[in-house]
């Protein structure tokens, strides 16, 4: 077999975000386009942690990383909180229905 | 200033006093203020009774003296323009006016207190009337052609305003228009003599230019024939204002005024102003000869007596048919006044201003008591009157006073002696001269005079003897109130004594008016045709031999003329009295009741006369036939004129306009219009596109986000 780089975890991370960004994009439910928001966050969280090991070698990167999942869960309640507003506001979490920014 | 000229200033300057007064105040005043212009002119008159009685009646006359002051100056410094002066000359002949005009002035505002009584518009008739009065006393007044010419159109304005004081009616509207616009044509004629005069002799002073007339011979400023010219031009003036023939007829119908007005200004004052000018300028008239005594050859002159003498006869003959009380006198006045000018232009304006003076106060006299009669019967047709002597005593009396005087019964009455001078004067014209044309104006004036006592004796007859012709106007009749009898009594007396005040003689006038161009160089011996060759050689002893001897041919004639004069008197006296009675006594066959022909002059011949009479010789419808009728015709064809010529260049005028709005209403609708609407179109479909990229859903944006991140990416990646 072959040894694992950091170009292994770049990929996995790449992949992540094309398929977190893809989600937000292509998703109507609102939970799901917060999942998709997560993953992006995961995505850059994971090439914070991976440049920590390869590249620099201290652990700057790993407390980004860990900074990166705090933010990411306070994010998410206030997300959730929101689309909880959205939902008894008009009985959906389409986001496509949501669409008062026109106004 | 003069005592004289203070106290003339003094006249002057009452009655335009009271016309302020009154017609700003009158109306606000007891009595609508009637008592101001009174007051002033009792005033006025009693100044002019000092200047009259005291100076010029038992005074031996006036100095003759004059004040003035520069209204405006044209003179440039190298002398060219000119300069006009506002001045005032008294002299006697100023004196006599001043009495005429303020007496008369005097008691017709008495007698209009009661005549106008309950009228509308009081107030205003008195203000006119004190305008009017103001007027004409500085007609007389003025040293200054100018100002004569002024004051002149003030005393046709007021009589415009008097002749249609009653203005709801047309005929008097009519008939004030017609004497303001036949008076126009008169004073067309006296402003291009003054033009003239202004043009020869750079001056409207009276002094200058009778001065300019007596050098001509020397300086050569005035040739005979613009001399002529002049004089015929100026006589205008009068022909209108005196309303001789053929511009007499706006006086018959200015009659429509109230009678006080016909008596003031129709009669007694205002339409002497004509024959007062043509006096006052008679060396003007007379031309340079006036100077050596030659009163008798200036072609102006002539043309005056002509006219004069024809119209005295001519108005005279009207008068007879004439069945309006009123109009009888207008025609009687036309008549008198062509007698003044027939006086003055046979060559002695002594005694043209002489019947001026009687016949002021007798004329007067006459249309107040017709207005008394007028006003008691309220009608001014005598068929409807007859039979009032009983009912009105005082203004019988005074009429048959005034009729008597107006008619030249001999020896008591004023108007006798007027006429006779004037007779005399044109019986010496004919007897000096010879000749059809000399003899002329006295067969004129003889026949005038005989039918003036036929005619007044007419209305005499018509108004006061008889039966009644309408009973009930006959009852209603009754004396008029004691404000118009007493002028009409006064005048009464005035009409018997102004020819010959006691104590001064038959003469008195002339020997207070003959000396009037005295201060103008004229010598009283020449006048009095006594000039011996030797007085003569030594006034014009400057002058060449040749010329010293033309003038002293003049004075030859002046005393050959004198010679004339005396002959004439006799004959003329038993002529004058002999027309007179024959006059009365015709009139007394025709008109008298139980005259022997009386109703004749309705039948045969006579009554064919008659009818071209009561037509008024088709002067009248002459000048509607030929002269309104084809002014009228023009306004027509200046109607069309305007109406397709005018208004066609308006309206083209319009339509190009128009014409060129509407391109440039295009030009702005599309281009301007265009552009602006078409920025906001631009910027309307604009935000109208864009706005469909603002969807307002989260994933559109972020999808675009993402776009154009990955856009910047691959740019960084492939250009950078």
């Amino acid at each position: 077999m072959f040894e694992i780089g950091l170009t292994h975890y770049l990929v996995v991370s790449a992949a992540m975000f094309t398929l977190g960004m893809m989600i937000i994009v292509m998703r109507r439910n609102a939970i799901a386009v917060l999942m998709g928001i997560e993953f992006l966050l995961n995505a850059a969280a994971l090439n914070f942690v991976a440049f920590s090991r390869y590249v620099t070698g201290d652990l700057h990167g790993q407390l980004a990383g860990l900074f990166v999942i705090a933010v990411a869960a306070a994010e998410a309640t206030i997300i959730l909180a929101i689309i909880l507003n959205i939902y008894s506001h008009m009985d959906s979490v389409n986001v496509d229905e949501a669409d008062l920014l026109k106004q | 200033m003069s005592e004289s000229v203070t106290l003339a200033l003094a006249i002057l300057v009452l009655p335009i006093t009271a016309f302020v007064v009154q017609v700003f105040a009158g109306r606000f005043l007891p009595r609508q203020g009637d008592f101001i212009p009174t007051g002033a002119m009792f005033v006025a008159l009693l100044l002019a009774c000092k200047l009259f009685f005291v100076d010029v009646l038992f005074g031996g006359g006036l100095e003759p003296s004059s004040w003035s002051i520069n209204w405006f100056d044209l003179t440039r410094p190298d002398g060219a323009g000119f300069s006009i002066d506002f001045g005032i000359m008294v002299d006697n002949l100023t004196a006599i006016m001043l009495i005429v005009v303020t007496g008369v002035s005097f008691l017709v505002y008495l007698y209009s207190i009661g005549y106008m009584h309950g009228e509308d518009r009081y107030n205003r008739f008195f203000a006119y009337l004190s305008l009017f009065s103001f007027s004409m006393l500085g007609l007389i007044l003025v040293d200054n052609l100018l100002f004569m010419f002024i004051f002149w159109e003030l005393v046709g304005v007021c009589s415009y305003f008097l002749i249609g004081f009653y203005f709801q009616k047309p005929s008097a509207a009519d008939a004030a228009k017609k004497a303001f616009l036949t008076n126009r044509v008169g004073d067309l004629g006296f402003l291009l003599s003054l033009m003239i005069i202004l043009f020869v002799v750079g001056s409207l002073a009276i002094d200058d230019v009778f001065e300019s007339v007596r050098m001509s011979p020397q300086t050569g400023l005035w040739t005979a024939g613009l001399l002529s010219v002049a004089g015929v031009l100026l006589f205008f003036g009068p022909v209108g204002k005196s309303a001789q023939f053929p511009l007499h007829v706006w006086l018959p119908d200015a009659m429509e005024g109230p009678t006080p007005v016909s008596a003031l200004i129709h009669a007694a004052t205002m339409v002497a102003a004509g024959v007062y000018l043509v006096a006052r300028m008679f060396p003007f008239f007379a031309g340079p000869g006036f100077w050596d005594g030659d009163f008798y050859s200036g072609t102006p002159l002539l043309v005056v007596a002509l006219v004069g003498g024809f119209t005295a006869l001519f108005a005279a003959t009207i008068a007879i048919a004439q069945d309006d009380i009123k109009k009888v006198l207008a025609y009687s006045t036309i008549s008198q006044l062509g007698f003044m000018m027939l006086g003055i232009g046979t060559g002695s304006w002594t005694a043209g201003l002489f019947h001026l003076f009687t016949h002021a106060f007798f004329k007067a006299l006459l249309f107040l008591g017709s207005g008394s009669v007028i006003h008691a019967v309220h009608s001014n047709d005598m068929k409807e009157m007859g039979g009032l002597r009983a009912k009105m005593p005082i203004t019988f009396a005074t009429f048959l006073i005034g009729t008597l005087a107006i008619a030249g019964v001999p020896f008591l009455f004023s108007g006798f002696y007027s006429k006779e001078a004037v007779l005399t004067q044109a019986m010496a014209f004919g007897l000096f001269k010879g000749g059809v044309l000399a003899w002329l104006p006295f067969v004129l004036g003889t026949l005038a005079a005989g039918l003036t006592a036929f005619y007044m004796f007419r209305i005499i007859f018509m108004t006061f003897v008889g039966e009644p012709r309408d009973r009930h106007r006959f009852d209603h009749a009754h004396e008029s109130p004691l404000s118009m009898t007493a002028p009409l009594m006064i005048l009464a007396v005035v009409s018997v004594v102004s020819a010959g005040f006691i104590g001064l003689g038959g003469h008195w006038f002339e020997n207070r008016i003959d000396g009037i161009f005295e201060p103008y160089g004229l010598e009283m011996a020449v006048m009095e045709g006594e000039a011996a060759s030797h007085d003569l050689v030594a006034t014009l002893g400057a002058l060449p031999a040749e010329e010293g001897a033309h003038g002293e041919a003049h004075a030859g004639a002046a005393h050959e003329f004198h010679g004339a004069h005396e002959r004439a008197h006799t004959p003329t006296m038993v002529v004058s009295i002999l027309v007179a009675l024959l006059g009365i006594a015709l009139s007394w066959v025709f008109f008298a009741p139980g005259g022997p022909m009386r109703g004749y002059e309705v039948k045969g011949l006579l009554a064919r006369y008659r009818t071209v009479l009561v037509n008024l010789y088709y002067v009248d419808r002459a000048y509607s036939k030929f002269v309104v009728a084809p002014i009228m015709a023009l306004r027509v064809v200046c109607a069309l004129f305007d109406k397709y010529v005018i208004d066609g260049l308006v309206n083209l005028g319009g339509w190009i306009g128009r014409a060129l709005a509407r391109v440039a209403g295009v030009v702005d609708h599309q281009g301007v219009d265009g552009s602006v609407r078409g920025t906001g179109a631009l910027f309307l479909m604009g935000g109208r596109s864009l706005r469909k990229v603002q969807t307002g859903r989260l994933p559109d944006y972020i999808f675009a986000t993402v776009l154009l991140l990955f856009v910047i990416f691959v740019g960084f990646l492939f250009f950078l």
